[in-house]
């Protein structure tokens, strides 16, 4: 079965308490889907989420614009940091 | 010297072969001078660290209204500080009177501050200005480099120019000891070539951002926190802006500040010094043409480092974008909902009078009335120090451990709880948790300011951490 890896960071590492995780992906995962998976795996990213960045394979993907998970993508869940 | 010799040649010679010479000796004394004036000058600001009033007196206040004076060559003295990155390829005399002509604002002198002002101090940047409101403490000293045990309680922006003046009395240093917000921000910013965000709030990151675009200055923004950082220039050749990226600001509670959180000291001082590369960059035009990226560092990772390739800036972006609605800086703070600083704000969710002062719960203590007393702070906390007889449920596993409560009220499942934290915050919380599983007839109590207020009022040598 093909994968996709999703990544972590930060405040969002806290939330789902792991780096990474593995998905199994089929046809016609979309921007809004992989959230709503996500979801379904970590609630406690709910609040993270809505003010994460994205990256798909080290690339920026906006968040405004519906995008398609291809299998052995590498998603990043980049929120922001405050601290220094 | 022998005088007598050079008397009797000159006086032999004639004079336009003598007076060469004599003039190069002049200039070689006269460099001589200069640089015995410098040592002499060091040397007195290592003297008046044992004098900070002297030392911080002198230092330039205000932001100058009057540009950085630009110079066209460098000094002997100069070139002889900065050789090893003159003979740089890529770099060379043009790299090095690009940085003595910039002038750069490093806002926040802390764990990102610290390591960025003092090489940017080093490399010899022509003007640096600090901004920071804070005062040196001990638990700054871990990852804050910049500043040392003896300057506690001094201004941060006074004691890191300082230090970056001991370091090179070249740098002009400009101490901006203030809180940076939106009646002020803008003509500081104005004043500068480059801005460097080390600061510790969402509210000054969101300011900074707003007053670049509207400035029209490059802004190299670094952040850490725990073992993770990040390291993005905004607003640079097109690229994106801080809001770009993070349009929505983080809900205040699930911002977590390094006093909270915690932060191993080397990796803000990574991203420091990732910032004082990317700001020299910058003023050398090296690198111009890169696409934006944003780099992630992560301390503990098998991977620490990777690079986000970012994309141009967002046409519909409220401040950057092509019919921006934010044309002057807002209240940052209301748009956050979260304070301009990095310190923890006390919560108040229970009255005053429904909960216990450390001296109430000290008499209770002593008294030995039976009680149970819960800390509901993490337990790398509660190993740190924790009061005698205390049970440790952190507050995120409360729910999931009522029965280990229930195993200490006694017979009559009557005995009151206690509930004890850091700071009496998180045990507020707590509280409204046992109560709404009624889990004991006697009463459920927190204790207001904590085992920090514990040490202050009862027990000076409890910890604090």
């Amino acid at each position: 079965m093909p994968h996709f890896t999703v990544l972590y960071f930060a405040s969002a590492k806290d939330a789902s308490k792991t780096d990474s995780d593995k998905f199994e992906w089929v046809e016609g995962i979309t921007s809004q889907d992989l959230s709503q998976l996500l979801l379904d795996r970590h609630p406690a990213l709910a609040t993270v989420l809505k003010t994460s960045m994205f990256a798909v394979n080290m690339e920026y993907m906006d968040q405004d614009q519906a995008w398609t998970v291809q299998p052995g993508d590498e998603i990043a869940i980049i929120p922001p940091v405050s601290g220094g | 010297m022998n005088t007598s010799n050079s008397t009797h040649s000159s006086a032999k010679s004639d004079s336009s072969t003598s007076v060469e010479p004599l003039e190069q000796r002049v200039r070689r004394l006269e460099q001589e001078k200069v640089a015995l004036e410098q040592q002499i000058e060091a040397l007195r600001l290592e003297q008046a660290l044992w004098n900070r009033s002297t030392l911080a007196a002198d230092l330039p206040k205000e932001a100058p209204l009057d540009p950085l004076p630009k110079v066209e060559k460098l000094s002997n003295l100069e070139i002889a500080r900065y050789g090893r990155q003159l003979i740089l390829p890529n770099f060379g005399i043009q790299g090095q009177m690009d940085l003595r002509n910039c002038a750069m604002l490093v806002v926040g002198a802390g764990g990102l501050g610290a390591s960025c002002a003092l090489y940017l101090g080093g490399a010899g940047v022509g003007r640096l200005g600090i901004v920071d409101h804070d005062t040196v403490d001990i638990s700054n000293l871990h990852r804050q480099i910049i500043h040392n045990e003896s300057r506690q309680g001094m201004p941060k922006a006074e004691s890191a120019a300082i230090s970056v003046r001991m370091l090179n009395p070249l740098c002009q240093v400009i101490v901006h000891n203030l809180v940076l917000d939106s009646s002020n921000a803008q003509p500081i910013i104005n004043a500068y070539d480059i801005v460097i965000d080390a600061t510790d709030n969402a509210a000054t990151r969101y300011l900074l951002n707003d007053a670049c675009v509207l400035g029209g200055k490059p802004l190299v923004s670094g952040s850490a926190l725990r073992f993770d950082g990040q390291l993005t220039t905004y607003n640079y050749r097109g690229g994106p802006c801080y809001r770009c990226l993070f349009p929505t600001p983080p809900p205040a509670e699930t911002v977590t500040n390094c006093s909270d959180g915690g932060v191993l000291g080397v990796v803000p001082g990574t991203i420091g010094c990732l910032q004082a590369l990317e700001a020299i960059k910058i003023a050398t035009r090296m690198n111009e043409h890169d696409p934006p990226t944003m780099t992630l560092f992560s301390a503990n990772s098998s991977t620490m480092f990777r690079t986000i390739k970012l994309r141009k800036r967002k046409p519909d972006c409220i401040v950057c974008g092509d019919s921006p609605t934010i044309d002057k800086l807002i209240d940052y703070v209301q748009f956050c909902g979260s304070s301009a600083t990095d310190k923890t704000p006390d919560l108040f969710l229970i009255p005053f009078q429904e909960r216990l002062t450390c001296k109430a719960y000290k008499s209770i203590y002593d008294r030995r009335t039976p009680h149970v007393l819960l800390d509901v702070r993490e337990k790398v906390q509660f190993d740190i120090c924790s009061l005698p007889s205390s049970i440790n449920i952190p507050l995120k596993n409360l729910p999931e451990h009522i029965d280990e409560i229930k195993d200490q009220l006694g017979p009559q499942q009557d005995r009151p709880v206690y509930v004890v934290c850091r700071r009496g915050n998180d045990s507020q919380p707590a509280v409204k948790i046992l109560q709404e599983y009624g889990i004991t007839r006697g009463e459920i109590k927190d204790i207001v300011g904590g085992l920090e207020k514990w040490s202050d009022q009862i027990d000076p040598d409890f910890p604090k951490y």
